[in-house]
C-alpha cells in the first residue's frame, strides 16, 4: 500500500502492514507530471519524463562525480524561455549569445519538443536570435585589410556549432520552422554566420538582419578562415564534398599547414564524417581558424613583443551527428564508460576491424598535436596532448541527441611558421 | 609519368576511380574515398565478381588518382578484398589456372593505408599466415619503378621476392649467387605460404632433354626502359 504525501520537501512512504516492520521509501514530485515518483530514479514512473537535473543530482551525490552547473538552471529555464500559445501557431524565441551552451540547448531542445509533444499538429516557429553576436566581434585592431587575420578570439565557435547541431535536430521536426535573425547586414559577424553556412537549413526567406547600433568594423583580411558546414549521408553517398576538399586545401594554404600534416588532418575529417555517418546515419563537418589573441598590448604584447597573427591561431575541427551518443554506439551503459573504452582503443568498429575514435585520437593527442574533445549526451571530455583529461557532467546536455567530435590544434604546430619572418603589430 | 605495366599474359585493368564513378555511381571527390557500407563494400563485391570465373588473368587494381582513403575503406579494398581473392585464387589453382591481383598506381597515403590495414587485418584462412599482397608506387617512370609488398612478411621472404621482382627471372641457384641464404628452402616457403606473389614456372635444363628446374619471375613482367 503506497501512501502518497505532498507535505515535505522530500517525500517518504510507508509501505506494509502496520504490524509488520515497515520500509522507508524515499519519493520525490515529478517535474513535469507532479506525481511522486521513486526518489533514485531520474525518470518518472508516470510520464517517463527524464528528469536531467536530478539525474546530475543523484550522479554527484552517489558517486561524487564532478558535475558543472549550468549557467542556466531548470528553474530559470522554464521560466525565462518565451512561448507565446496562439490558437493554430506557436514561436519559441531562443536568443544565441556566446554565453550559449550544450547544456542550454539541450533544455531548450527538450521544452520545445515538450511543447510539440503537447500539441503535435500545431506550427511551431523557432526564431533563432544572433544578433547579441555582434556585440562580441571585437576586431577593431585589425583593420588592415592586406593584412593576414583570422576569426577573433571572442566568436564563440563550439557554441554556434553546438546551436547548429540543436538546429539541425530541430529541423527534423514536424512542424517545426526556424527562423533566423542575424546582426545588421553590414555587420563582419552576419557575413561570417552566412559564410560558414552553420544555419544553412534555415531557408533564405525566414532570414532577416537585426537593426541594433554598434560599432563600426572590420572584416578579416584572410578570406580563408572556415570551412563551410559540409553535409555527409545517403546523400552524398557517404563522401565529403569536393567543395570541402577545395575549402579546406584554401584553408591549409592560409594557415601555412604543412605539407606532411595537411594527409593527417584531412584523414582525422574523413574518419571522424565516415563515423558520424556510420553511427549517425549522417553528419556535418566545420573547420575554423581562429587567432586565440589580439594583436594589440594587454593580451600578452608590449611594444618589445611581436605579434603574428598565425602564430596566435589554433585550428578549429568540427564533426557532429544527431543519431546515437558514444555509449550507445559503443554498447556501454554510460558515457564515461564509452569514453574510457573508445581512449584506451576500442573500437565498435573493430568488429568489422575499424578503428575510429581511437585511431583520431592518437592521431591528434597521441602524437602531441593538438586537443580532442568529445560531447555526448551529459558528458564532455576533453583530452590535451600531455596527457591530461578534463571530464564533467552536465545536465542540459543529455537531451541532445549524437556526438559532436572535435580537435583544437595551434597553427604553431602545424605551420611552416618557423620558415617566416616574424611580422611587427602594427608595422 | 606513369606506370608502364605491360601485358604478361592475359591482364585487365581495373581503374578503382573509374569502377566508382561510371560502374557504381558513386560520386567520389578529388580521389578522397570514405565509408565502408556505402563505398568500400560495393567496391569490393563488384571487384571480386569481376576475378570470379575469370581464367589467367592478371587484375591490376589501380589506384590513379586516389589520393587518400580511410581505414574501412582501407580494409574492404585491402585485407578484405584479398582474402576473397584468395579462395578464388585456391579454386582456380586446383583447376591449374592462374589468377592474380597487384595493386598499382599507389599514393604514399593509400600504400600506407593498406599496408596498415593488412597488418591489422585479422585474418580468417590462417593464423599463421598473413595477409600480403604485392604494389608499385604511383609515378613509376623507367628509373624508379618501386616495387613492395603490401602487409607484414617475414623479412626473408621479403628480401627473396625483391630480387625476383628486380631481376625478372631467377632460379634458385641465382638467388645462392646472390648471397640469399637457403634460398630453396625460401622459395619452398614462398610458394607453400604465399603463392599468389610470385610465378613459379618448369623450365627445361639446356643440353638435356627431361631435366628441368623452376624459376621464378613477378606476376607482371616491368619493363624498365619504357614509360608513358
Amino acid at each position: 500500500m503506497i501512501l502518497p504525501t505532498r507535505v515535505k520537501p522530500r517525500y517518504y512512504v510507508l509501505c506494509g502492514n502496520w504490524d509488520l516492520p515497515t520500509i522507508e521509501v524515499a519519493m520525490r514530485k515529478c517535474v513535469c507530471c507532479d506525481e511522486l515518483t521513486d526518489h533514485d530514479d531520474p525518470t518518472c514512473n508516470y510520464c517517463f519524463y527524464l528528469d536531467a537535473g536530478w539525474k546530475e543530482t543523484l550522479i554527484s551525490r552517489n558517486q561524487g562525480t564532478p558535475v558543472i552547473r549550468s549557467s542556466i538552471s531548470q528553474y530559470e529555464y522554464y521560466t525565462t524561455s518565451r512561448v507565446k500559445p496562439e490558437i493554430d501557431h506557436m514561436q519559441y524565441r531562443l536568443n544565441l549569445s556566446s554565453f550559449g551552451d550544450t547544456i542550454e540547448f539541450g533544455f531548450h531542445l527538450s521544452k520545445i519538443q515538450a511543447i510539440h509533444d503537447s500539441s503535435p499538429t500545431t506550427e511551431m516557429e523557432v526564431i533563432l536570435d544572433t544578433s547579441s553576436l555582434a556585440y562580441d566581434w571585437d576586431y577593431s585592431y585589425d583593420f588592415d585589410s592586406e593584412r593576414d587575420v583570422f576569426l577573433p578570439p571572442s566568436v564563440p565557435l563550439i557554441s554556434l556549432v553546438e546551436a547548429a547541431r540543436l538546429s539541425q535536430i530541430l529541423q527534423g521536426i514536424k512542424n517545426v520552422t526556424l527562423k533566423l535573425i542575424l546582426p545588421p547586414q553590414d555587420h563582419a559577424v552576419a557575413s561570417f554566420l552566412l559564410q560558414s553556412e552553420l544555419f544553412s537549413m534555415v531557408q533564405p526567406e525566414a532570414i532577416s538582419f537585426s537593426r541594433d547600433r554598434h560599432d563600426p568594423v572590420h572584416s578579416p583580411g584572410c578570406d580563408d578562415v572556415l570551412v563551410p558546414l559540409t553535409y555527409i549521408g545517403a546523400s552524398t553517398s557517404g563522401q565529403l564534398s569536393s567543395r570541402f576538399h577545395s575549402y579546406f586545401d584554401s584553408l591549409s594554404d592560409a594557415g601555412l599547414i604543412k605539407e606532411n600534416f595537411r594527409p593527417m588532418i584531412r584523414n582525422v575529417i574523413m574518419e571522424a564524417a565516415e563515423n558520424a555517418d556510420f553511427w549517425g546515419g549522417q553528419g556535418w563537418i566545420a573547420c575554423f581558424l581562429r587567432q586565440e589573441k589580439r594583436g594589440k598590448a594587454n593580451w600578452g604584447h608590449d611594444e618589445g613583443n611581436y605579434f603574428d597573427p598565425k602564430r596566435e591561431t589554433h585550428l578549429f575541427l568540427h564533426v557532429f551527428s544527431t543519431g546515437p551518443s558514444l555509449a550507445q554506439s559503443v554498447g556501454c551503459e554510460s558515457e564515461w564508460d564509452a569514453a574510457d573504452r573508445v581512449t584506451a582503443g576500442f573500437s565498435a568498429r573493430s568488429l568489422y576491424g575499424g578503428s575510429g575514435i581511437p585511431n583520431i585520437l592518437r592521431m591528434i593527442t597521441q602524437n602531441s598535436v593538438g586537443t580532442a574533445f568529445m560531447i555526448s549526451g551529459p558528458y564532455t571530455r576533453i583530452i590535451s596532448p600531455d596527457g591530461l583529461v578534463r571530464e564533467f557532467m552536465t545536465a542540459g546536455s543529455e537531451y541532445l541527441p549524437g556526438l559532436h567530435l572535435g580537435a583544437v590544434i595551434p597553427l604553431a604546430v602545424i605551420s611552416e611558421l618557423g620558415n617566416e619572418q616574424i611580422e611587427i603589430a602594427g608595422a | 609519368m606513369v606506370l608502364n605495366l605491360p601485358v604478361y599474359e592475359n591482364a585487365v585493368k581495373l581503374e578503382i576511380i573509374k569502377l566508382l564513378v561510371e560502374d557504381l555511381k558513386i560520386p567520389v571527390q578529388q580521389g578522397y574515398l570514405m565509408s565502408r557500407d556505402r563505398l568500400g563494400i560495393p567496391l569490393r563485391t563488384f571487384l571480386i565478381d569481376q576475378l570470379r570465373g575469370k581464367e589467367k588473368e592478371v587484375f591490376l587494381l589501380d589506384f590513379r588518382g586516389v589520393d587518400e582513403m580511410t581505414t574501412s575503406v582501407a580494409e574492404e579494398l585491402g585485407p578484405h578484398l584479398v582474402e576473397n581473392f584468395l579462395s578464388i585464387f585456391y579454386e582456380s589453382k586446383a583447376n591449374n589456372n592462374s589468377l592474380f591481383i597487384i595493386y598499382c598506381n599507389l599514393s604514399k597515403e593509400v600504400r600506407n593505408g593498406l599496408d596498415t590495414a593488412m597488418k591489422t587485418w585479422p585474418s580468417k584462412i590462417n593464423s599463421t599466415r598473413k595477409i600480403v599482397a604485392v604494389g608499385f608506387n604511383q609515378d613509376g617512370t623507367n628509373t624508379s619503378i618501386d616495387f613492395f609488398v603490401i602487409g607484414e612478411l617475414p623479412e626473408a621472404l621479403r628480401e627473396t621476392i625483391l630480387q625476383i621482382y628486380k631481376l625478372d627471372e631467377v632460379k634458385s641457384s641465382e638467388l645462392d649467387k646472390l648471397g640469399i641464404k637457403a634460398s630453396s628452402r625460401k622459395l619452398s616457403e614462398l610458394m607453400e605460404d604465399y603463392p599468389w606473389l610470385v610465378r613459379q614456372e618448369k623450365q627445361r635444363l639446356s643440353g638435356t632433354s627431361k631435366a628441368w628446374s623452376y624459376v621464378y619471375k613477378p606476376i607482371i613482367k616491368i619493363v624498365r626502359n619504357v614509360a608513358i
